[in-house]
């Protein structure tokens, strides 16, 4: 029968696709953002996300602050809701081990391209404010052999 | 009563496919097809990896500087300076083209790099409206070098113990060289 070829096409693409999507994705994926590209290799594990877009900055997808206000010169150096957002997060979604040890206790930052580093200071300050103790930012993997041209 | 139901269809069935020696394989099309349209919308395409930061727990005190190298990026508005803590700006890159000279940056850590083979840490500085871009390209240039020599592209460590802070202001670096 003609469809034999078609059902073989399937298998193949079904197949293929299955190998790929065993990644599992941890960080959210968000058209709001790009992501700075870099040759880091290390994999994202999970982990309370901080995200800083170009004008909200969320924790684990919930809008604590706006980053205009955030930017704003004459602001503290803690973001005092992002602190409170943070220590709930600590309370209820962590390990149990994450609890007791504060170097266990950790937070990704995902941030816009352009976000100045004033904004990103205050951030990390804040995780650590809020007993965090590991801090790490997330970056958008870059092909090895792009950058040899470069 | 059911039985006899039951018998009445498998007699229905046993008419209907009289002659057909083939599999029915359209219920596996269907489901292949809805299979690969799940997949399809649940892959990932892009590889999200993370850096790590070496912060300092907020209650510790300010460690000693230890003695030998203390390596600081420090990036400016219009150009990238590595200074030591102790010594003071070792070279200054301006920006090339609006662009930062991360091929510069490289080589010279490079050479510091074989200067104190034994050092990990380093310090990238930046001032305040420097974009998150920037911070992540300097970093993967001050944690590693390309090497493109040879065969394949080798990622070779120079200072990967990366931590971050704000630039001193312009004319005085920190620890006081002035």
């Amino acid at each position: 029968m003609a469809l034999v070829p078609f059902i073989d096409m399937l298998t193949m693409l079904v197949v293929f696709l299955l190998m790929h999507s065993s990644e599992v994705e941890i960080l959210p994926n968000t058209k709001q953002i790009t992501v700075p590209q870099s040759v880091a290799e290390l994999k994202p594990r999970e982990t309370v996300v901080v995200m800083v877009t170009k004008e909200d900055l969320l924790v684990n997808g919930r809008v604590i602050a706006k980053v205009s206000e955030v930017n704003n010169a004459s602001a503290e150096l803690i973001i005092e809701p992002l602190r409170a957002a943070l220590k709930e997060q600590n309370d209820s979604s962590l390990r149990n081990t994450a609890q007791q040890d504060l170097a266990d206790r950790e937070v990704t930052i995902m941030g816009d391209k352009g976000t100045p580093f004033t904004v990103l200071k205050r951030v990390m300050a804040t995780a650590t404010a809020a007993d965090y103790g590991k801090v790490s930012l997330a970056v958008m993997q870059k092909e090895v052999e792009a950058r040899a041209g470069a | 009563m059911a039985s006899s139901k039951l018998a009445a269809r498998a007699m229905r069935n046993h008419a209907k496919y009289r002659g057909r020696n083939d599999l029915n394989i359209v219920p596996m099309i269907d489901m292949m097809v809805i299979l690969v349209f799940f997949l399809l919308f649940t892959a990932v395409f892009s590889n999200t990896n993370i850096l790590e930061l070496n912060l300092p727990a907020p209650n510790s005190s300010v460690p000693e500087l230890p003695k030998g190298l203390n390596l600081e990026v420090i990036v400016r508005q219009n150009s990238i300076e590595i200074a030591d803590r102790n010594s003071g700006v070792l070279r200054t890159l301006p920006k090339k083209e609006g662009e930062y000279d991360y091929q510069g940056l490289s080589q010279f850590l490079q050479f510091v790099k074989s200067k104190y083979p034994d050092t990990l840490a380093a310090s990238v500085l930046l001032e305040a409206d420097i974009p998150y871009d920037v911070l992540v390209q300097t970093m993967d240039n001050t944690r590693v070098w390309q090497n493109d020599e040879g065969p394949g592209m080798k990622l070779v460590e120079l200072f990967p113990d990366i931590s971050v802070g704000d630039a001193p202001l312009t004319g005085a670096t920190a620890g006081g060289a002035k």
